[in-house]
């Protein structure tokens, strides 16, 4: 954080004080005798960014106001984070009521202004990366504080980088107890509803066994339903189809005799004609000499009348008696795949009643069925065996129409009988088996409710549980990140220090080693050895002191995302001889390269050395403008 | 897959002041983390993670002027 500029109406001393074109990187100086008013710059500076001043907390503000003025405004314009430029203006009055309000100066949208107490004090440590204490306590350094840090102060922490450890490690240690209390109050709710689920005992496989064994009835009633339907149907026909299929059978017989009998005659005619046509002298010559001549001529006589037409007669009969007995032959086919089709219905029945519908069902149903009926039921028992003997041959006896018509009535009666008495037995079994599925559906109903509750429950447990691993993991984590940070923080102060050392105190000593509770040792090149910090000088220890403070400084606006800082030392010189101030002031402008704007106040300041900006608080006047 | 190419998604650019320090330390931490036993990389990112939104306030400073 860097400061641009600095402008204050009735401030303490100051109706009026403007100092503004601050450089970005150097030395500043605020030279002026006591009670100039160079304190009053540093505290306008601390009242612009906090709204309190080192001397003054938030309660007396009203003694900012300068004598003879109603109220004190300051406006402090700087730079931070992302070389973000910001406007904070500040105003009290002498009853100490105050008012802020920030402004990011680069966006010039009325929106982008914060205003109020509250909201500006929220936003600052977010936008600075530091509040108050660390402030007052690294970038504006009194000569009084000149000291070693406390190595437990929040400042410190903060300097390490470790400043929001504690909290967060605070806030994940409250979450844990919260979590472990939820678990605590949830765990009897998912005991409870265990408990109720394991009375329960719900078998998942139970009501699809029930369901299908349901279907299973009633597909057998459907069946035998329609069985009886079809055997009562084809028994009628069997009867009707009995005669017509044997007139059909004979008239094949006959036809058929008779087709033997007429094809050879025709065959025979036609080649007499043949003869007697086309070679009628050969054949005249033989039968003269084999018959008289009487027997000739009235062959002659027949043969040319009769010859011919006989042979077409017996033709035309022939292909008669074929036609007829295709006919016959089509009507027996028909008939006998009827007689099929009752066969099959026959050897159905017969299996239907000959086969425990038991057969058919799930193991485990069936066994419950045992259990709950008194009376044997078609489960177990059979029609008996005797009133089927004879049913697979009749089944047989159909194909051909060989079976007696009053047999296969009697049988089918029988059997659609049986088969009807089944059908209203297997009806009843399903009706049970329908109330087991509804009361089965109800506890699955209940037991999927449970489930569903407990699940719901095991779910903020598990993530109850999983959020406190995952705090304990990050705890242990952030005391790792810390101890790791504390051990770099001293190094780089060591480093820093270092660096700076030999630079005010003219090589006389260069390293510096840090304990884990700040205690300093200086290296001496003189003496070749460390020193306890009590064994040097007053004024060196300051010297010392002052290059920690500052790297100290260093490391907290890097760990709080400031490249670039400023700082103000006030009156750091007081215990200062001239050549100590002489070496410092002189390195002072190149010690750090994140520390680049350095405040320094002090009464006087030597001649030769070069500043960025000097800036001279008036004894007399209220005015300054710089 | 080994326990640095996990923690890919960690950009310790993407971060600043502390957090950047907490991403560097966790990238050579969970080296040293997950030869342990028990160690659990899904839990060591939620943790990370978790750390690193309670340090990062980057976001929130834009977020602050957009309150209105």
């Amino acid at each position: 954080m860097l400061i641009k500029s600095l402008i204050a109406t009735n401030f303490r001393k100051y109706h009026k004080l403007e100092v503004t074109d601050i450089p970005e990187s150097g030395v500043i100086t605020v030279a002026g005798s006591n009670e100039s008013g160079k304190t009053s710059i540093g505290e306008a500076i601390c009242f612009a960014l906090f709204g309190r001043t080192f001397f003054l907390d938030e309660k007396n503000l009203g003694k900012l106001v300068s004598w003879g003025s109603d109220d004190s405004d300051v406006t402090i314009n700087f730079i931070a984070g992302d070389d973000d430029t910001y406007e904070l203006s500040r105003s009290v009055d002498r009853k100490g009521v105050s008012k802020a309000t920030l402004q990011k100066i680069n966006d010039s949208e009325e929106n982008y202004k914060i205003d109020g107490i509250e909201e500006v004090a929220e936003a600052l440590p977010k936008i600075l990366g530091f509040d108050y204490d660390a402030f007052a306590n690294s970038f504006y350094l009194a000569q009084r504080e000149l000291t070693s840090p406390d190595p437990q102060s929040s400042t410190i922490k903060q300097m390490a980088g470790i400043g929001a450890y504690a909290q967060i490690t605070d806030d994940f240690e409250k979450s844990n107890i919260q979590n472990a209390e939820a678990i605590n109050e949830l765990m009897p709710q998912v005991e409870t509803t265990q408990a109720e689920l394991d009375v329960i005992q719900l078998d998942e496989t139970w009501l699809p066994e029930l369901i299908d064994a349901e279907e299973t009835l009633g597909n057998e009633q459907s069946d035998r339903e329609k069985l009886v339907g079809h055997l009562n149907e084809n028994g009628e026909l069997y009867s009707n189809n009995y005669g017509a299929f044997h007139s059909a059978r004979k008239a094949y017989g006959t036809f058929s005799f008779l087709g033997k009998l007429l094809f050879p005659i025709a065959f025979i005619l036609w080649v007499l004609w043949v003869l007697n046509t086309y070679f009628k002298d050969s054949l005249m010559e033989f039968l003269s000499s084999s018959m008289t001549e009487e027997n000739v001529s009235l062959y002659n006589g027949l043969a040319d009348s009769w010859l011919l037409p006989g042979a077409i007669v017996a033709l035309v009969g022939y292909l008669i008696t074929m036609l007829v007995r295709k006919n016959s032959q089509a009507t027996m086919k028909r008939l006998d795949e009827e007689a099929e089709g009752f066969a099959g219905a026959l050897q159905k029945g017969h299996r239907y009643v000959t086969t425990l519908v038991e057969t058919l069902l799930p193991e485990r149903v069936v066994q419950m069925l045992h259990e709950r009926k008194e009376a044997p039921s078609t489960l177990q028992i059979l029609p008996p065996r005797e009133q089927f003997n004879n049913l697979s041959q009749l089944a047989e006896g159909t194909t051909g129409y060989k079976a007696d018509t009053e047999e296969i009535t009697a049988a089918v009666t029988r059997l659609t009988d049986s088969l009807k008495k089944q059908d209203g037995e297997i009806e009843d079994l399903g009706k049970e088996l329908l109330v087991d599925i509804a009361t089965e559906k109800e506890r699955s109903d209940k037991a999927g409710n449970l489930r569903s509750t407990l699940q719901g429950l095991n779910k903020v447990v598990d993530k109850c549980k999983y959020s406190i691993d995952v705090q304990n993991i990050s705890i242990g984590l952030m005391q790792r990140a810390a101890k790791d940070s504390v051990e770099l923080f001293n190094q780089n102060i060591s480093d820093i220090s270092a660096n700076t050392l030999p630079k005010f105190t003219e090589g006389r000593y260069s390293e510096v080693r840090i304990a884990e509770d700040f205690s300093v040792q200086i290296y001496s090149d003189e003496k070749k050895d460390y020193m306890d910090f009590d064994e040097i000088s007053s004024g060196t220890q300051r010297q010392v002191m002052l290059a920690l403070r500052m790297a100290m400084s260093e490391e907290l606006a890097k760990n709080s995302g400031n490249e670039k800082q400023f700082i103000f030392l006030d009156e750091p010189f007081a215990f200062f001889d001239q050549l100590r101030t002489n070496a410092t002031m002189r390195a002072l402008p190149d010690v750090s390269n994140v520390i680049n704007q350095v405040w320094i106040s002090a009464q006087e300041f030597p001649q030769d050395v070069e500043v960025a900006k000097a800036i001279v608080c008036p004894l007399d006047g209220t005015e300054l403008v710089v | 897959m080994t326990a640095e190419l996990e923690l890919r998604w960690l950009k310790t650019d993407s971060v600043r002041g502390a957090a950047k320090r907490f991403a560097k330390f966790c990238k050579e931490d969970v080296k040293e983390q997950s030869e342990k036993e028990d160690f659990d990389m899904d839990k060591y990112e939620d943790a990370v993670k978790l750390v690193l939104q309670k340090l990062d306030d980057s976001i929130s400073v834009e977020e602050l002027f957009h309150a209105d």
